[in-house]
């Protein structure tokens, strides 16, 4: 194997370290093989890099334990950083986040809809409980933003997903289905209560329940799967990163 | 070999050579490499722990228009030596004791066993 080969080749086996240590390990193993010269016997020898690779780490990680002032340095290196935070942290910042958005959300429209005015005088109300739920949504987004990139809450997993992208992911969605809710009032026109408009089944009681059905499919269906997914899938991925990049919290 | 030098004993050893003069990376790995196996994984976590324990500092000599990292060891890096050196002195003894046989006399002294 050539050596700018075989240094690409332990670049990527590396992409777990922090970036001054790969190049450390990189600038190390270049001399190295500049001192073997061009002699291909002993670079025949060498281990596979994906081998190096991972005796590095066990290396690196083996002589840690020995010296744990060399583990607290390497904590503090990594938090000051501000490159990650922990799980635990990331955990809670969810369910936070979660209880902000849907909660006071759910607040309203219970609110709403135990005053019977606002069934009988829909428009002025319904208009007034969607807005308002609307610019509850886009101010949870913006403080879920504002945390994940500014205060870097969320680290960039091992391949390379960033983790904080999914908020982003939850953006388009909520915003048509908020526009949905702005200019179409679901409580008069979702699909549900044109259908039961045409059985004749159009009772208050029936609209409202029509109008939270739609509410719970269009709105937190989604919410609550991003956050299950989130939670159930990313979280773990993010403990292992957390374990492989030695930091433990 | 059959016994593996590894951890602290490494550490000594490395410290030991580089008591004798500054080197490079490359020269320690053949250095110990006259003696024993010694895999290409293995100086780097060593050198670097030995940095980082300000055992040892590093500094860049041109040679061959590049640069060589050379290790030097300090003073910190000596003392720690010294306390492995008489470490050993007595870890070797009782491991060769021990292996050939010896025992414990009421003095506290080992000596070895006859018959």
């Amino acid at each position: 194997m050539k050596k700018e080969i075989y240094l690409k080749n332990l670049d990527k086996q590396l992409k777990n370290f922090p970036e001054d240590e790969k190049k450390d390990i990189l600038d190390y193993y270049e001399e190295y093989f500049q001192e073997i010269g061009d002699e291909e016997e002993e670079m025949k020898q060498l281990p596979h890099p994906k081998e190096l690779g991972r005796a590095l780490k066990k290396g690196i990680e083996q002589t840690d334990e020995f010296d744990v002032t060399a583990i607290i340095e390497e904590r503090k290196r990594f938090v000051s950083l501000g490159a990650c935070a922990s799980a635990k942290k990331q955990l809670l910042f969810l369910l936070m986040y979660t209880l902000v958005v849907t909660g006071i959300y759910d607040f309203l429209l219970a609110f709403f809809h135990n005053t019977n005015t606002f069934v009988q005088q829909e428009t002025g109300a319904a208009t007034l409980l969607l807005v308002s739920s609307w610019v509850l949504m886009v101010l949870g987004f913006a403080v879920a933003l504002y945390f994940s990139l500014k205060m870097q809450w969320f680290v960039p997993l091992n391949n390379g997903f960033q983790y904080y992208y999914f908020v982003y992911l939850l953006v388009p969605p909520l915003l048509v289905v908020g526009f949905l809710k702005m200019t179409h009032l679901p409580y008069v026109f979702s699909p549900v209560t044109v259908f039961l408009d045409t059985l004749e089944m159009s009772t208050v009681p029936s609209r409202f329940l029509a109008y939270q059905a739609w509410n719970y499919l269009t709105l937190h269906v989604p919410v609550y799967f991003f956050f299950f997914v989130a939670i159930l899938v990313l979280l773990p991925m993010n403990f292992m990163y957390h374990k492989k990049a030695l930091v433990v919290e | 070999m059959i016994f593996n030098v590894t951890g602290r004993l490494l550490d000594a050893c490395v410290l030991g050579l580089l008591r004798e003069k500054d080197t490079y990376g490359y020269d320690l790995n053949q250095q110990i490499a006259k003696y024993m196996e010694i895999s290409e994984s293995t100086l780097y976590p060593v050198l670097r722990r030995l940095t980082k324990e300000n055992a040892l500092i590093s500094y860049d000599v041109p040679f061959d228009g590049r640069n060589r990292k050379y290790y030097h060891i300090t003073d910190v890096g000596k003392t720690i030596l010294e306390e492995y050196q008489e470490n050993w002195k007595t870890h070797s003894h009782i491991v060769t004791t021990l292996l050939e046989g010896g025992m414990e006399d009421e003095k506290g002294n080992i000596s070895k066993k006859l018959g």
